[in-house]
């Protein structure tokens, strides 16, 4: 049962990873599908 | 002579009565009128008939509104003047807008931007709404249905010889490992996927729509990220497992008999893994492949598009003109890619669950000490000698040399 244990484990890490690795990446859905153009932010008005 | 006479003539009738009974259908089939609506009432735009149709799902044939009024609005007319619309009158322009013909630049977004009305689209939501969920479900019900069946009739596949008490080692941590990997992150898949697809209809009545706002957020979140943990798995397996699943003749002896499920006492000869675990090996890795590329296709839109390419090649095989269905489109909108893709990869995850739902079946409550392969890797020694025989003496003889060989020495 350990190796089911450790591979259930090692899909959470996956996951997790994937998730913050992807963002880091820029790959996070916010920024692939919005623009700069509807950014709000220090140049906004 | 007459009543040969009368033999010729009663068979000539019969000929011509059957021939007007084979021509009957052909009457049928002129019987629907082909003619064009009148639409004088409103000049030659859309009538309160056409809508009332399209409101009744018929197709009505927008040819009408699509192209310009015969004889009028001829854009070279205005061509000299060109003018702000570049030689087209307003009317054109407007229809080139509606039937995504207009040739157009946009800020942000790129290609998918510039589709600003997706006929098909529509064609697509009604797929997804219907026969994708309905026929999938059946799918996963009478698979359901069929291995309970099977399991009142035949009963728990057990152990039939004597227990011996000894084990032998079928898998190591690593397959059991690669194993657990792809059946744990496919079942989350599964969940998540099926919540994707069903959610709306069937748990926002049930839980409301806050409650099941947080599941499908959440479902999404793991769907997407757990997909990742599925693709390792899938190389995995797929790296460990390939050599032993080449099928052989062996497998077609063990075909003929079933396998042995059907008929109690009956354990035909078998290899590590026997013609069953073979078909289940192959399906997992070239659907679960196909359903990994279609999903990065979606995970990342508009990025990968996989339709266009396939249609292609299999317009140049000449299958699909061969099966009916016509050439398919080869020129496609972003939108369109995207929406035969997910039609694709949940066509095939509905095959692929079903196929697993037997698989975890006879692992779990349909075989006696099955499971133990892949619990603790270590299997009662009768159980391999009934249903992994080849492979049970193949170990045997492995150890007996490698006994031989650290035997007496020195």
């Amino acid at each position: 049962m350990k190796a089911m244990y450790a591979a259930f484990l090692t899909i959470v890490v996956i996951a997790l990873g994937a998730w913050y690795g992807l963002h880091s990446l820029g790959f996070s859905s916010a920024e692939r599908s919005a623009s700069e153009n509807v950014r709000l932010g220090p140049g906004a008005e | 002579m007459p009543r040969q006479g009368q033999v010729v003539m009663t068979r000539l009738l019969a000929t011509f009565i059957l021939a007007l009974f084979l021509a009957a259908p052909i009457a049928a089939q002129q019987g629907a009128p082909t003619s064009v609506p009148d639409r004088s009432a409103t000049g030659g735009a859309t009538t309160l008939e056409d809508i009332l149709a399209r409101q009744r799902g018929q197709v009505v044939d927008n040819a009408y509104r699509r192209n310009p009024a015969p004889g009028n609005h001829d854009p070279a007319r205005f061509a000299p003047a060109l003018g702000p619309l570049g030689g087209l009158s307003d009317a054109q322009v407007w229809r080139n807008l509606r039937f995504n013909q207009a040739d157009l630049r946009v800020s942000a977004g790129g290609a998918p931007a510039r589709v600003l009305i997706q006929d098909s689209g529509m064609w697509w939501l009604r797929m997804r709404e219907g026969p994708l969920p309905r026929y999938g479900a059946w799918l996963l019900g009478g698979m359901i249905a069929l291995l309970a069946l099977f399991y009142l009739i035949r009963g728990r596949i057990r152990i039939d010889g004597e227990k011996t008490g000894r084990t032998v080692t079928r898998f190591r941590f690593w397959e059991r490992f690669g194993h657990w990997l792809t059946a744990g992150s496919f079942v989350l898949l599964a969940l998540t996927g099926l919540t994707e697809l069903f959610g709306r209809k069937l748990l926002i009545p049930l839980l409301g729509k806050p409650l099941f706002a947080d599941i499908a957020a959440a479902s999404k979140w793991i769907h997407n990220n757990v997909a990742w943990a599925f693709m390792l798995g899938l190389v995995m397996v797929f790296v460990m497992w390939v050599v032993q699943n080449i099928p052989n003749r062996a497998d077609l002896k063990w075909l003929a008999v079933g396998g042995g499920l059907f008929t109690r006492g009956v354990h035909p000869p078998a290899p590590k893994f026997n013609a069953g675990q073979k078909l289940v090996f192959w399906a997992v890795i070239v659907f679960g492949a196909s359903i990994a590329v279609t999903g990065l296709s979606m995970l990342f839109p508009f990025q990968l598009p996989l339709v266009t390419w396939t249609f292609t090649l299999l317009n140049d095989t000449g299958l699909p003109q061969l099966l009916g269905l016509g050439p398919l489109p080869e020129v496609l909108t972003p939108h369109q890619e995207m929406q035969y893709t997910q039609l694709w990869h949940v066509s095939v995850a509905f095959v692929m669950m079903a196929l697993i739902l037997g698989h975890i079946y006879i692992g779990t409550l349909g075989m006696e000490a099955a499971f133990d392969a892949m619990g603790s890797g270590e299997v009662e020694e009768q159980w391999a000698r009934e249903h992994h025989g080849l492979w049970l003496d193949e170990i045997k003889n492995k150890n007996a040399g490698a006994a031989g060989k650290s035997g007496p020495a020195q």
